[in-house]
This record gives structure tokens, C-alpha cells and sequence, in this order.
């Protein structure tokens, strides 16, 4: 029982699945809701009581969650109700949502492209109208990184101010979840209900500060250099990009560019630290307790039921903890992690950083075989993931159809203000439906 | 040379990562979505169960890391959920700590390398062909104590573990209690001659301390014998099999596991305060109690439970400290057989002193004061039972002379006995007399003239 797109992967109880047109299928899930409840997505890899979650992959395949995510719980005391859960990239592992047991997840604006990832189902639902918002969790881009291919707004917010409890773990220490909508005040509606300490993850905290909603001038913008940026985005981007350093230079703000190094350097450090975490996270799902009931030797079972890029990160994480590598690969990566992190966090301290989001527009489904390639979608994403900041996509414009992003991030804990100064770059942008 | 790896279950009521029980309870009854390693469940640190690690900490005189790092030790087995422990490694809450104990009448040092925090698994049982999983032992507190290999005997590990169990017990770490798994010991064995030291050998399964006495031995001469017969010792893992006395091949070590440590992500730093308070170890105690004339072994036995050590030392220093600790390490002790909470119907410390006081003048025989004992500790005046025996005092030496000839008189062919070589027999001439004199006489003083009477005739 797909959608049309391929953007959800299944439906809550409470809904009605008579509907035979599938075109038509939402709009009559929508409106036989309680008339005042919010409707909203899920990614499949948010733990739900009603519905499987399965994180598109075989080894959860039917996997019912005894209990709820904490996320979930806070949005149903304002009155949200979800409607099902959304495709994407098998554990969250990827950038096109293609690794996905259920099949890839179809773009919104041309079905024969890819809508980005890993939280591609939940980005579609909202550029598709079929929710207002959605919830997805960004990685090292997760969500940033298809709100730019679908045209959504993406908010990462900062680690931990948001209970991961409920979320199941790809890379722990910068997993997040995130807020897909189609405007910054339904963003911020969303963050501020799902926010705050939980006594379920010790890792969430409250921040007590008031800042009302309302567009803030950033008083200084960080950009990469110019020049570095011909060989690594799309002329079109980069056109887009340069017109609107222009334009907040009119507006009397302070200009700074930085170094192409600190991004080109982050994707090797996360990767590092993501291969890490990810072998010791997937390791519960030894064979033993999840994963098809058959007669397979329990390594055998995990051989079958994890997709190939999952086998990846899995193989490369031990070996990047094990005796004689760890030093050189994943104590390096988080020695320069700390290091980059002080960086970004230091730049926060009297303004934004801002860049492209993606490199190009969604590329066409099947078209990028090559890992590297695909790990290079992430160019940009990475280094606010590794500091722990909060970031933002703001659909900027289309190319033939299809739209792109741009990416503001800020500092830890400025979530708020950073929804406030993204709202007013947002004036700049080129964005029409 | 023994070192020691011990896991001592922490006295929480709760677990270590989430809120469930640790009580004894029905299997998979007391647990949760962390518990089960669900995907999507977080640890939430039980602060208590690091603050209890805090005070071991200090009563190891550990360096204590206030900014102790929770890490993952990756492994599999189907005991543990996650595929992987949350243990310590670089940073653990304690270490370079130390502690001094007594091993026949010898002092005894045992450095600790570190403590460290970590959950326990879940327990595998095997049933015919079944394996099942028990997980209410999943994520109980443990900590685990591993030492420099200080060891030279059995003995000293023995001895170490008793006098550590007794402080934990004292100061509410742990309950100690080996027969319910609260307290693990595993023992690493190898032998040094002439400069050259074997591989160790592990050995695991020790259920009690006698246990792991016996097995660090048998290993020894086990490993004696090997290196005799020119044979090598091989790094293993061993189990001590109770029935058979002796230590079993569990499972040979290719090479030293890998564990790919790293920093849990799902936890922060955990921060822990210093414990401060007072502490008095049973090495201390032993000190005490010899210095004031009590014998080694007396001392020794009363340091062992802290309730016994505190009921001495309740006593004013008035009262004859040898004549106490003979009084309590004895008569006492075995009526407490070694359970403490017995001790809430031990005699009350007026009438206990006035007891020792009527034995050392001589006013109650010493034979008197054992059958009063059990009736004082039953809450019935003291007076009133030394005057149910009516005269309690010793014999007068007439009344002690007519008793040996009565004796004597009453028992020739034992006399015969004991004239024709087989001086055993003194001992139930002098068990009837005893019985005779309704306890009132002095035992030493009867078999002396029991002996010279029969000489003399």
C-alpha cells in the first residue's frame, strides 16, 4: 500500500485504506481526521505504536514498537495526529532515499528523479501538500539535504535540544530529529512543541530564553569562498549564491569568506565518526532477535537483510575502531571534529555561516553508483552536524523545475534566532511554486 | 603472581541506565525498552549507582575521576542486547588506589589499578535444547575492581576478598553476598620461576571464597607440575568445576579480543563528587583490637562483620578487652552463626560486662556463664539467672577433692584405662566431673587432680 510517489511506507490504524485511487488517497485520509487535528508525517525510523517502523530496511521488516517516541508524545498534547511514516534511505543511510527496502522515493517535481535523503519520504509529503509538516532526523544532512531537492523548508536543530528517545541511532552523537514545513513560523510551531529536556534521553536539555518570531538582520554573514565554489557546485547555484551575497551587502551586513577546506575536510571526519557509531549502533540487530524468522545462521540472516550500504558502514566502522586504525582514523576524526567544531561556533558568535545547500539539483533515480559520489551530496551539511549547531534549508529557486536551497547555521542553542535571521534572508529568495 | 578482576553488584534499587528494578523477581518481569536493547531506547544514568561507585572509590583510596567517561565495549553474545557493554575504559570513575589487609598475621598490600562502572547482562540459561534469556539482570550496576597482580597464595586473595567484602558490606556498596551473584571473582593464575613468569590463566565461575581459594591452588600446582614436565602454559580461560575440585578448559584465546572501545555517544560525561567519610577497614581494625591484647585470630574474626566489630567496640574499655573478644569471637559468634541481623538480640552491654566481670573474679565459673548465655540473649535478667544456679562460684578446694574421688570412685575401668597408657580417657573423667559439679567446677584445676590422684594411688 504505497502512495503514489512513494513517500509513505505505511498508514496509521485509525485511518481508513478502503480509498482505491491512489491519487486521491490523501485527501480523504486528511479530511476524515477529528476536524481540529494536525496532521503530519513520520519517518520510518521514529518509533510509532500503531504503525511498524522499520527504517526501510528487511531486518525490521513488520518491527512494532512496544512504546512511543518522545517527539511524538509532545506533539499530541498540541492537538497533532500522525498519519503514517515516511520512506527513506535504509537506516537513514544515504542521500537519494534510493537504498530503501521499499524501493526509492520518487521526486514530488519530477517522478523520474530522486527526492534527496535520507529523509526523502518526509520532505516529499510536505512539497506534495499532502501534510503541512513532517518529521525526519538529520545526520549529516538528512534533513537539509531533501527539503533542498523537494523545495521544503529543513530545519536541523541544535544536538540535544530535542529528545532523540524514540529515534532509532545511526550515528548517535549527531542524530537529530528535524522539521520539514513550507514556512518558518510552522517550523518554529513545531520545534517549539517538540523541544526541551526529557527524562528519557540524558542527553536533552532545556534552554530557557524568549525570542519572539519575527525577521532579525544578521549582523555578519560567513560565506566559502567564492572561487572555491566553481568546481564543486552547479553554475546555476552559483549564480543564485552570488547575486544574494550582493544583495546583504547592499543591506550594510559584514561579508566574510572562509576557506573551502573546513567543508572538504568535514566529510571525511564524519564519515569517520559515522562508520564508528553506526557499527556498534546496528549491532542489536544481530540476527538473533530481529529480522525474518527463518532457519539462516544468525550472520547470514544479517547478510541478507542489511542493504549494501549498510554492510558498508558496518565493515568500515570496525575498522576504523579496531586495534592499529583506531588512532590514525577515529581519534584523528574526533580530535579535528573538536577543532571544527570551536570554528563554526566561534564564527556563530556574531553571525551566520551561509551556503549552498546541495551541489545540483535531484539527480535522476539510479544515476549516482558510485559511493563517493554520493557521500559528496553531503559537501556542504556535514561540518553543523559535526558541531552540534543548528542549521536550516530555505527553498531559493528552481532549475528547469527542479529547486535548490540555500543553508544557514548558527551557533549551539541559537535555534530560535537562526529561524529569525533565516527569515529574513529568506526576503532575498527567488522561491515561487 | 594473582591478580584479581571482582564485580561486585552495587546496592541500588534501581538499574543502571534506566528505572527498573533490581530486585529478584520473576524472569523478564523487570524490564523495559532499554533493558532489551530496543532500537530507539537511550541510557539514563542511575546517579545513585555512580555516587555508591564513588564511595568504593575512596574507601580503595582511589584517584577519583570526577568526569568519568561511559564508553561501549563491542562484542557479541546473545546475553548482551545491544551488541555491546556500556562499560569504562580511559576514563573510569576510579584508580591507582590501594588496599592493605592482613593474611595470616602477615600485613598484605594490593594495589587497585582501577574501578569502573558498568551494566551487567542479561543471563542465558540453557534448557535441554532451548536457550533462553533472562533480562532482568540486564542493566543491573555493576562494578568491577581489578587489581595489580599483588598476590603471591591463595590465601592472600582469600583474604583480601574477605576483608573487601566486609568494608562493602559496612559502608553500603554492595551486599557482598556470592551465592546470589552479588559479588564475582575472577582470578588471573600464573606462575613465576626463576624470573620467568607463564601465561595467566582465567579462571572463572567462583561461587564462594573458598572456592576461589581452592582454585587459584589447584591451578598453581597445576602449572608447577606443566612447566616440570617441560610443557608451556597456555593463556586460557577456565572454569572451576566444585564437584570435581578442579579447574576445567573453557575456552583457549586466539589473541586478545578487540573490544573497539569508544565514548558512548548517548551519554554525557558523567560527573560524580568526591565521598568523604570515615573510613575503619578490617586491616585497621585488626590493628585496634591486637594492640588492646586480643589474639590475631579473636581480631580477625570480629573484623570480618562490621555489626560484631561495632558491638566490641560498644563495650567500656574498663571491660578485660582479651575476655570480650574470647566472649564474642566464641560463645557469641556462633549463636549469631555469622548473621549479622541476629545481632539485634545480642545481650545488652551492661549485663554482658557485669557477665565478664562475675567470670574474671571468679563469682560465676565460666562453664555457668556459656549456659547463661543463651537465656540472656533471650532477654531474662541477668541477676535473677545467676541466682537460679543458686551458688555459681567455683568449687572450694575440698568441695573439688571430694568430687575428684567420687570420680575416680565411680569410674574404675576407665581409671584402669588410663593407668595402662591410653591418657585420652582423662578427657570424659573430667567431662563427668564437670556434669557433676553442675559446671561449677574449674576444668583445668579437675584434670589436674584427677591426673595426680590417680598417680598417687
Amino acid at each position: 500500500m504505497l502512495g503514489y510517489p512513494n513517500d509513505f511506507v505505511s498508514f496509521s490504524e485509525s485511518l481508513s485504506l478502503a480509498q482505491e485511487d491512489k491519487n486521491n488517497i490523501f485527501i480523504s485520509l486528511v479530511s476524515e481526521r477529528k476536524n481540529d487535528a494536525i496532521p503530519f508525517a513520520v519517518k520510518d525510523n521514529i518509533c510509532t505504536l500503531t504503525t511498524p517502523t522499520t527504517c526501510a530496511s528487511r531486518i525490521l521488516n513488520g518491527y512494532v514498537s512496544p512504546y512511543e517516541a518522545t517527539v511524538l508524545t509532545k506533539l499530541k498534547k498540541y492537538n497533532c495526529s500522525e498519519i503514517g511514516k515516511t520512506n527513506l534511505d535504509e537506516f537513514a543511510m544515504g542521500t537519494s532515499s534510493e537504498t530503501s527496502c521499499y524501493g526509492p522515493c520518487l521526486n514530488p517535481w519530477d517522478s523520474t528523479r530522486v527526492c534527496g535523503g535520507s529523509s526523502g519520504g518526509s520532505a516529499a509529503s510536505v512539497a506534495a501538500d499532502i501534510v503541512p509538516f513532517a518529521l525526519g532526523s538529520d545526520t549529516g544532512g538528512s534533513v537539509r539535504h531533501p527539503a533542498s531537492f523537494c523545495g521544503v523548508f529543513g530545519f536541523r536543530p541544535t544536538w540535544g535540544r530535542v529528545s532523540r528517545y524514540g529515534l532509532i541511532s545511526m550515528a548517535s552523537s549527531m542524530d537529530v530529529v528535524g522539521v520539514f514545513s513550507k514556512t518558518l513560523n510552522e517550523v518554529r510551531w513545531v520545534f517549539d512543541a517538540i523541544k526541551g529536556f526529557d527524562r528519557n534521553d540524558s542527553t536533552s536539555y532545556d534552554v530557557k530564553k524568549n525570542v519572539v518570531l519575527r525577521a532579525e538582520k544578521p549582523k555578519k554573514v560567513f560565506v566559502p569562498r567564492l572561487k572555491d565554489l566553481t568546481e564543486i557546485v552547479e553554475p546555476y547555484i552559483l549564480e543564485d549564491f552570488e547575486i544574494l551575497i550582493k544583495d546583504i551587502t547592499k543591506e550594510n551586513i559584514n561579508v566574510h569568506e572562509v576557506d573551502c577546506n573546513i567543508f572538504e575536510n568535514s566529510l571525511p571526519v564524519y564519515y569517520l565518526i559515522c562508520y564508528a557509531e553506526v557499527s556498534s549502533n546496528l549491532s542489536r540487530f544481530d540476527g538473533i532477535r530481529f529480522g525474518p524468522k527463518n532457519n539462516s545462521h544468525p550472520e547470514l540472516l544479517r547478510k541478507e537483510s542489511f542493504g549494501q550500504e549498510v554492510q558498508r558502514r558496518i565493515l568500515m566502522g570496525c575498522h576504523v575502531l579496531s586495534e592499529g586504525h583506531k588512532e590514525g582514523l577515529y581519534e584523528k576524526a574526533v580530535y579535528l571534529r573538536r577543532h571544527l567544531s570551536s570554528t563554526l561556533n566561534s564564527w556563530s558568535k556574531d553571525g551566520l555561516l551561509l551556503t549552498p545547500t546541495t551541489p545540483s539539483v535531484a539527480f535522476e533515480i539510479n544515476s549516482k553508483k558510485d559511493p563517493i559520489a554520493m557521500y559528496r551530496q553531503d559537501f556542504f551539511t556535514t561540518a553543523p552536524s559535526l558541531a552540534g549547531v543548528p542549521a536550516i534549508n530555505i527553498p531559493w529557486n528552481k532549475h528547469k523545475g527542479l529547486p535548490y536551497g540555500f543553508q544557514v547555521s548558527s551557533g549551539v542553542d541559537m535555534d530560535e534566532n537562526l529561524i529569525n535571521e533565516a527569515l529574513w534572508i529568506n526576503n532575498f529568495s527567488k522561491w515561487t511554486r | 603472581m594473582i591478580g584479581l578482576e571482582i564485580h561486585v553488584q552495587l546496592m541500588s534499587q534501581t538499574k543502571l541506565y534506566c528505572r527498573c528494578s533490581c530486585l529478584y523477581s520473576e524472569p523478564n518481569t523487570n524490564c523495559c525498552a532499554v533493558c532489551y536493547g530496543l532500537p530507539g531506547a537511550l541510557p539514563v544514568p542511575n546517579k545513585y549507582a555512580f555516587k555508591l561507585a564513588s564511595r568504593c572509590a575512596h574507601l580503595l583510596k582511589c584517584d577519583l575521576n570526577e568526569f568519568s567517561v561511559a564508553e561501549r565495549k563491542n562484542y557479541f553474545y546473545p546475553d548482551l542486547p545491544k551488541g555491546y557493554q556500556i562499560s569504562q575504559f580511559l576514563k573510569p570513575i576510579g584508580e591507582n588506589g590501594e588496599w592493605i589487609f592482613y593474611s595470616e598475621g602477615i600485613e598484605c598490600k594490593a594495589r587497585i589499578r582501577r574501578i569502573q562502572v558498568e551494566e551487567d547482562t542479561a543471563q542465558l540459561i540453557v534448557k535441554g535444547n532451548d536457550s533462553l534469556l533472562d533480562f532482568n539482570r540486564s542493566g543491573i550496576p555493576l562494578l568491577e575492581v581489578v587489581t595489580e597482580p599483588d598476590f603471591k597464595n591463595a590465601k592472600e586473595a582469600g583474604e583480601f576478598l574477605r576483608s573487601l567484602r566486609s568494608s562493602l558490606v559496612e559502608y553500603e556498596i554492595s551486599t557482598g553476598k556470592m551465592e546470589t551473584g552479588a559479588m564475582r571473582c575472577e582470578p588471573n593464575v600464573s606462575v613465576s620461576i626463576d624470573g620467568k613468569v607463564s601465561n595467566k590463566v582465567e579462571i572463572k565461575n567462583l561461587g564462594s571464597i573458598s572456592g576461589v581459594e581452592k582454585a587459584i591452588k589447584w591451578e598453581i600446582k597445576h602449572q608447577l607440575d606443566q612447566i616440570q614436565n617441560g610443557e608451556i602454559v597456555n593463556s586460557v580461560t577456565k572454569g572451576w568445576d566444585e564437584s570435581n575440585q578442579q579447574c576445567i578448559l573453557q575456552r583457549v584465546k586466539e589473541s586478545t579480543s578487540d573490544y573497539r572501545y569508544f565514548p558512548e555517544p548517548d551519554l554525557s560525561v558523567i560527573k560524580t563528587s568526591k565521598s568523604s567519610f570515615n573510613v575503619l577497614t578490617p586491616y585497621q581494625k585488626i590493628k585496634i583490637m591486637t594492640d588492646e591484647g586480643v589474639s590475631f585470630q579473636m581480631a580477625r574474626a570480629i573484623s570480618l562483620n562490621h555489626r560484631i566489630f561495632n558491638y566490641y567496640q560498644s563495650f567500656s574499655k574498663d571491660v578485660n578487652r582479651k575476655e570480650l573478644a574470647t566472649w564474642i569471637a566464641g560463645p557469641l559468634s556462633s549463636f549469631w552463626k555469622g548473621d549479622p541481623s541476629i545481632l539485634g538480640i545480642s545481650p545488652k552491654v551492661e549485663d554482658m560486662t557485669k557477665l565478664i566481670k562475675h567470670v574474671n573474679s571468679g563469682s560465676v565459673t565460666r562453664a555457668i556463664a556459656k549456659k547463661i548465655l543463651p537465656e540472656l540473649i533471650k532477654g531474662l535478667e541477668l541477676d535473677l539467672l545467676i541466682d537460679k544456679f543458686g551458688d555459681a562460684g567455683y568449687l572450694s578446694d575440698g568441695d573439688l577433692l571430694a568430687l575428684v574421688e567420687s570420680v575416680i570412685r565411680d569410674n574404675p575401668e576407665i581409671v584402669e584405662k588410663y593407668r595402662n597408657g591410653k591418657i585420652a580417657v582423662i578427657k570424659s573423667l573430667v567431662g563427668m566431673g564437670m556434669r557433676q559439679s553442675k559446671g561449677r567446677a574449674n576444668p583445668e584445676s579437675l584434670k589436674f587432680e584427677i591426673e595426680k590422684n590417680i598417680k598417687s594411688t
